[in-house]
């Protein structure tokens, strides 16, 4: 097999092959070394990589499977973590300025499971900075390329895991989500994103921008390889005080379970209002979909989501803040100029507004709650729009201008505020040939239902399948 | 409408007292986003949360509430 084919493949059609020793997890690994060595200056997806502990990973691996120990399907899949997880030894950034030179002294739980896995660790993966804007925009390490047009964003904060993922650069990445940083760049790139229940991953080890906001989750090719990732990912820790002593069920096994009669709650108010028109079309043509598969749909309203925006962001503020005070004192040059005014916004927040936004997420989370008791999920689009011009900070939806940075996490962020598991997976491309995101939403610790709703969705669709041109050389379409 | 609290003296005075280094420029690019913000938190007055307790969960001990 050609070494560029090694790196198309999703996680679920390469793990047989590795465990039957067609191939190897070395001839994986460099393959995906050589692609890196190839297109990372033009896509900028990594900040560091790590040929050597990678190659000396997937040579234990080899060795592992030849003597017939077999962990399971992540054993010789090559993965990256967005730079901000700690790897012991590896510089972490964080993509900024301030941490250029920062070397982990510990390792996240997250990256101890995945290496526990099996999985080869190629690197760390550009973000922006401090995880703290949805664009990507960076300007110490410059903004990861959208493989599907270069002159579009990628959408963020985990910019870097969604090129990587969907350029070949990496078979699956993890990102963090604290208003949508993960299905944000999933949606505007074409994977698949999803962020666990809040409780569900372990937060230990990966810089925070937002202690109560924060999810560590997959971007993958396949709603199969979501389910594979936070298998190896998901479970309490006694690092991490907010995780949950709960069962992590066999959410690959569930994927195939039945949809017919799953009650889908649609929020039309707030979320399906202005929209862009091609994304309006792509989520009714996938409700549509899941209809014909049995899939009763409910239009919902939900009215408390129109004040998310100002409680999370002043929540958002406020732990930023928190985090960065001394070197908002010290070293405030050293941030961008973006994220710089964003977290001495948090010095106008008071104690009382905080605590204000914190009730307001209580109520929120009762509204929500109640609605989920009718329906087994939501659906709604991920983004207002498709990936938007590098060059064009305000865009004309619904006779409206609007600002694109401020707006891309609008349908996002109710969720991390609810703490509740959401995924985005595409579900169609605009006429530029732009990927379009649907946002499922589950009840607490239900990542089950919203995998296998979304699987059902993606077996009878092919979107997933799609290759950028950039990725494939000249041409693009499906794999 | 009525006028916001929030002006560049304002923001001179809270940066101040938390002692960041921002000048003039900055701080009046702040003024909007930080009225906004205030205008926003303000709107959340109209929601009953009289009896809603914050977001929030405190637990003694290392392990001790559900988390651990």
């Amino acid at each position: 097999m050609a070494a560029e084919e090694l790196t198309r493949f999703t996680i679920a059609e390469l793990a047989p092959r590795l465990q039957r020793r067609e191939v190897s997890p070395v001839e994986v690994t460099q393959a995906h070394l050589e692609r890196i060595a190839r297109e990372n200056d033009r896509l900028r997806a990594y900040l560091t990589v790590l040929p050597e502990r990678a190659l000396a990973a997937a040579r234990r691996a080899e060795a592992e499977i030849a003597r017939g120990q077999y962990r399971g399907p992540l054993h010789g899949i090559p993965v990256a973590v967005k730079d901000l997880f700690a790897i012991r030894g590896v510089r972490m950034t964080c993509g900024s300025q301030i941490l250029a030179q920062h070397v982990a002294q510990q390792q996240a739980t997250v990256v101890q499971r995945l290496e526990d896995a099996g999985a080869v660790l190629l690197g760390t993966l550009n973000l922006h900075e401090f995880a703290w804007g949805a664009t990507s925009i960076n300007p110490h390490y410059g903004t990861p390329c959208n493989p599907w047009d270069p002159t579009r964003l990628p959408g963020g904060s985990s910019g870097g895991s969604a090129v990587a993922t969907r350029a070949g650069l990496a078979m699956a990445t993890l990102g963090t989500d604290t208003g949508g940083s993960v299905r944000i760049p999933a949606a505007l790139c074409g994977v698949v994103g999803l962020k666990p229940t809040y409780g569900r991953v372990s937060r230990h080890g990966v810089f925070p921008l937002c202690w109560s906001l924060d999810h560590p989750g997959p971007l993958t090719r396949s709603v199969t390889d979501a389910a594979l990732v936070l298998q190896a990912i998901a479970g309490h820790d006694p690092a991490d005080p907010t995780t949950r002593r709960l069962p992590v069920p066999d959410y690959a096994g569930a994927l195939r379970g039945e949809v017919r009669g799953l009650r889908l709650g649609v929020p039309r108010p707030f979320f399906f209002e202005q929209l862009d028109e091609q994304v309006a079309r792509a989520v009714e043509a996938a409700l549509a979909v899941l209809r014909e598969l049995g899939v009763t749909c409910v239009d919902l309203d939900l009215p408390l989501m129109r004040d998310v925006p100002g409680a999370s962001l002043a929540i958002m503020v406020t732990e930023a803040y928190a985090v960065h005070e001394a070197w908002l004192r010290t070293r405030p040059q050293d941030y961008g100029a973006d994220v710089r005014l964003r977290l001495a916004l948090g010095s106008t927040v008071l104690g009382a507004h905080y605590l204000k936004a914190q009730r307001f997420r209580a109520l929120l989370c009762q509204e929500v709650g109640e609605a989920l008791r009718r329906v087994d999920a939501l659906a709604t689009p991920t983004t207002l729009l498709p990936a938007p011009r590098l060059d064009e900070p305000v865009v004309r939806l619904g006779g409206s201008e609007v600002v694109v940075a401020a707006n891309l996490a609008r349908f996002t962020r109710p969720f991390n505020l609810t703490g509740l598991p959401a995924l985005s997976l595409p579900c169609g491309f605009s006429n530029e040939g732009l990927p379009i995101g649907l946002q499922l939403a589950g009840r607490p610790f239900d990542e089950a239902t919203i995998l296998r709703l979304a699987y059902a969705y993606e077996q009878h669709t092919s979107w997933h399948r799609r290759w950028p041109a950039t990725a494939l050389g000249s041409r693009g379409g499906a794999a | 409408m009525a006028e916001s609290p929030v002006t560049l003296e304002t923001l001179r005075q809270l940066a101040a007292l938390a002692g960041l280094p921002f000048g003039d420029a900055e701080l009046a690019e702040l003024v909007p986003q930080a009225a906004a913000l205030l205008a926003e938190l303000h709107r959340l007055e109209a929601l009953d949360l009289a009896a809603v307790e914050p977001a929030l969960r405190f637990a003694c001990l290392p392990g001790e509430g559900d988390g651990g």
